[in-house]
């Protein structure tokens, strides 16, 4: 909370545990800034294979370890299936499948994050692994024309190459899918 | 970015969700309350002054609760319906007014209001409500009361102090009775001091069986004991007095007109109204007996004494019995009560493992009696929280009253509604699901079934026509039933009308029963003409949907001629329903169990196979077979089914091949959150263990009739 005068990027390790508490500190931060003189963002990083993507972390409520998932009929494939989170029912994306990139079995590091309305549970998005919560400068996020990957609609620089920002209501938009 | 989030409690919030479903309901009564303010006034009578004091304190109550939450501008505005209101009460206007259609649009600018405030999507212009104040006002400003009127009351033989003690209420609701011709009857009544409340109140409810109190004092007489209390009644009455005092069962001598004279003077003497000029036709014929104002819904016994109630205690205190609970509360009582249960399931597991060893065997039995109590105190919890959620229908048939009424007044038919079984209780949410569905339904009977009043007197039936909603349960479900003496469904038309829409080919051969079904299918009105009423073909496909969304199903039946009839079938809740669960290939389903008529093994020698489909033979009668696992898309070894679920609802039965039958469970249902809004056969999820999610199954989707298979592909 107090530094806000450091510009560059600032990555915090965590194990899956504490998430859920990062993520709502996280969110507390980024409201307190967000009427500052510059507009900052949080974004929770995550990887599929060696690739790391990003997503605003004001739409995760959650970062569970894959749980069972049941199987549902006559879904569009990137659809896994429904998890169970203490009662709520939440269908769980195959973010590999949805994004047309070739398939591995879940690991130990496999994670669903859960998006949210409102706290109330949307959709799980199934990743190989979470990595951390950056906090970047708006102007640090270069937006993406059309021509390139439809899902993804900004590119931040990281080290040496760029975390890929996900559009994540082009990503739940399902329709057309097979 | 700028999205600020609250730091989790919602106070503020809170308070103005209570203020805003506290108001809202308020508001229905005020709406409904006018309406009736507007049949009585279009069919020439006086308002009742029950309905105008009801309709006062109504707004009387919407102001100190705008006031306490600091809506200021709401509370002005109920401030100036309450004027209005308290004019009309106190007849210094009449209800031709033109202070009185003001209050109409009061109404419906303070739900606007409300709108606003609960999810901002629709905003009231800025300054309506200054704006529609000064008219009100402005509309006030009316002629004052005659004055020379006051010599008709002080023509009755009465003492001067009592006249004194009248409030401005009850010295108008005097004039108006006297005008009316009616006598005025001073009545005295000496009650025993421990228990008054209830002689008087049996007193004051014989009155106000023929007619009306005007005033209950307490008068200080020498005569009886200490320990009495005297009182004396005036009462407006068709009756004299001899008569009054013999339908009271009282002595004559407690009862003496005071009109006398009065009566005969004011009578004669054809006084104007009060204020605006009202028809003469209308003055000189009252209606006979005016006293007994239009049933309440709630028996009324001993509530003569509310005459004139002294302030809004009344009010106030049914107000404080109840409390005001959001359903999501509710929603998520039934989650904990719903995760008890699983825990309660994983303690049985444990308790299995220590019975089965020796050792542990005595502590397992022990822990088995606990966990035996546990399971039925656990069951009575559940059963009261479903128990909160219920609600009668009262209130959507108000609403269904209200818009008859409305109908009746625009279409120019004549239509009596029967309404039977309000107090049937349902699931709050099925009830609100309900409404849309069901305005829908009468909608069609105002528009389509019943015929004009020439049509029907030639056809020989009533010129009045009678739609009839009846409401029952029936073990877990709750059967409502829509049915007019109309025209009837021509299945002839239907059929032309499908045919012309592509939705069957001529030459199909379709029974009665199939035929009327297709009403259900999108886009076929039998109708050519749009009326404004039920618009075009939109209708009966989304009150089916509407309703098997619920879990319900809907029924049609209809004789050209005669009328149709329309059932629909609604599990009670949705909250909690208990289910077979059924294994094929690895993976578990639910099946609602309402919907499961039986189950049996399956035996390959009475399965024939007919074209492309299967049938079993069923004590004689061919059950068409359908394989859960290919009806859902799954991939499992077709060799496996061993076991038939026989499903159906009304008259259609489907067997269903499943592999395993794992017995009954109560299932707590919840909707699947995601991006796939809707899968057909699945109604959601529900889980029993630590095992995740078990999809339930939506039978009646898979039961689904040929007709509507086709049209679909």
């Amino acid at each position: 909370m107090s530094d806000t005068s450091t510009p560059s990027s600032r990555g915090v390790a965590a194990g899956a545990a504490t998430w859920e508490s990062l993520a709502r500190s996280a969110r507390s931060e980024s409201a307190a800034t967000a009427a500052g003189p510059s507009r900052w963002r949080q974004l929770l990083t995550f990887r599929l294979g060696e690739d790391p993507y990003a997503v605003p972390i004001e739409r995760v409520r959650e970062i569970v370890r894959l749980p069972t998932i049941t199987p549902m009929p006559r879904v569009p494939a990137c659809v896994r299936g429904v998890i169970s989170l203490r009662g709520e029912m939440v269908e769980v994306i195959d973010l590999r499948r949805r994004l047309g990139m070739s398939e591995i079995a879940p690991s130990r590091t496999s994670r669903v994050v859960v998006l949210h309305d409102d706290g109330r549970a949307t959709s799980g998005l199934l990743v190989d692994g979470v990595n951390d919560v950056m906090r970047v400068p708006e102007e640090a996020i270069s937006e993406t024309t059309a021509s390139e990957e439809a899902h993804v609609c900004g590119l931040c620089e990281r080290g040496n190459g760029f975390v890929s920002l996900l559009d994540v209501d082009r990503v739940l938009d399902l329709d057309g899918e097979r | 970015m700028s999205e600020i989030q609250g730091p989790g409690g919602s106070g503020p919030g809170d308070v103005q969700r209570e203020f805003v479903s506290e108001a809202e309901e308020i508001l229905e009564r005020l709406g409904s309350d006018l309406e009736d303010l507007a049949d009585q006034r279009a069919s020439g009578g006086e308002p009742s002054p029950d309905l105008v004091n009801r309709l006062f304190r109504s707004a009387h109550t919407l102001k100190g609760l705008a006031g306490s939450v600091g809506l200021d501008a709401m509370g002005e505005l109920a401030h100036r319906m309450e004027d209005v209101l308290d004019g009309l009460r106190l007849g210094r206007i009449t209800i031709d007014s033109p202070a009185v259609p003001l209050i109409h649009e009061a109404v419906s600018l303070f739900g606007t209001l409300l709108r606003e405030l609960s999810d901002a999507t629709e905003e009231a212009e800025p300054g309506a409500v200054s704006a529609l104040c000064a008219r009100i006002r402005e509309s006030l400003v009316a002629p004052a009361a005659a004055d020379g009127e006051t010599d008709a009351l002080l023509r009755l033989d009465l003492e001067r102090g009592m006249l004194n003690a009248l409030t401005e209420y009850e010295e108008h609701r005097l004039r108006e009775s006297l005008r009316r011709g009616r006598r005025i009857l001073r009545v005295e009544a000496s009650f025993d001091l421990t228990d008054f409340e209830q002689g008087l109140a049996t007193l004051t409810g014989g009155v106000s069986e023929v007619g009306e109190l005007l005033s209950t004092l307490p008068s200080a007489g020498s005569e009886g004991s200490e320990l009495e209390i005297r009182f004396v009644l005036l009462v407006a009455s068709e009756l004299d007095a001899p008569a009054l005092a013999a339908r009271l069962g009282i002595e004559p001598g407690q009862v003496r007109e005071v009109s006398g004279g009065a009566r005969v003077a004011s009578a004669s003497a054809a006084l104007p109204a009060p204020a605006a000029p009202t028809a003469p036709a209308r003055a000189a014929t009252p209606p006979p007996v005016a006293a007994t104002p239009p049933s309440e819904p709630l028996g009324d016994a001993g509530g003569g004494g509310r005459g004139a109630p002294p302030e809004d205690v009344e009010s106030l205190r049914s107000i404080s019995a109840t409390v005001r609970v959001d359903i999501r509360k509710l929603d998520e009582l039934m989650n904990l009560v719903g995760e008890l249960a699983i825990q309660r399931g994983q303690l049985a597991a444990i308790i299995a493992r220590l019975l089965a060893e020796a050792s542990t065997a005595r502590i397992g039995s022990e822990l088995q009696k606990v966990l035996k109590r546990l399971e039925r105190k656990l069951h009575d919890l559940q059963s009261g929280v479903l128990e909160v959620r219920m609600v009668p229908l009262q209130q959507v048939f108000e609403k269904l009253s209200r818009a008859s009424r409305r109908l009746q007044r625009d279409l120019g038919k004549r239509v009596r509604l029967e309404l039977r079984g309000a107090e049937t209780e349902l699931d709050k949410l099925i009830v609100e699901e309900l409404i849309d569905p069901l305005l829908h339904l009468v909608r069609n009977a105002f528009d389509h079934a019943i015929e004009s009043p020439e049509e029907r007197a030639a056809a020989g039936k009533p010129v009045e026509g009678t739609i009839r909603i009846e409401a029952s349960q029936r073990g877990n479900h709750v059967a409502i039933e829509i049915s007019d003496d109309g025209r009837g469904i021509d299945p002839a038309r239907v059929r032309a009308r499908a045919e012309s829409a592509g939705l069957v080919a001529a030459a199909d051969v379709l029974s009665q029963r199939e035929v009327l079904d297709l009403v259900f299918a999108p886009g076929l009105s039998t109708r050519t003409e749009v009326t404004e009423t039920s618009g075009r073909g939109v209708g009966m496909d989304v009150v089916r949907a509407n309703v098997t969304a619920l879990g319900g199903r809907v029924e049609l039946d209809s004789h050209l001629g005669r009328g149709t009839r329309v059932t629909l079938t609604l599990p009670i809740t949705l909250a909690i329903i208990q289910t077979l669960l059924v294994r094929i290939g690895d993976q578990r389903f639910a099946i609602p169990l309402s919907s499961v008529l039986e189950t049996l093994r399956l035996d390959g020698s009475h399965v024939q196979h007919s074209q492309d489909r299967e049938l079993l033979n069923l004590r004689g009668e061919p059950l068409p077979l359908k394989d859960l696992a290919q009806e859902l898309g799954l991939a499992a070894d077709r060799a496996k089914r061993a076991f038939v679920v026989v499903v159906g609802l009304g008259e259609a039965r489907v067997g269903v091949l499943v592999d395993k039958l794992e017995g009954q469970q109560d299932a707590v249902v919840k909707p699947i959150q995601g991006p796939v809004t809707h899968v057909r056969g699945v109604t959601g999820a529900t889980e029993f263990g630590d095992h995740g999610a078990v999809l339930v199954l939506d039978v009646t989707a898979l039961v689904e009739d040929p007709v509507r298979r086709r049209e679909a592909a």
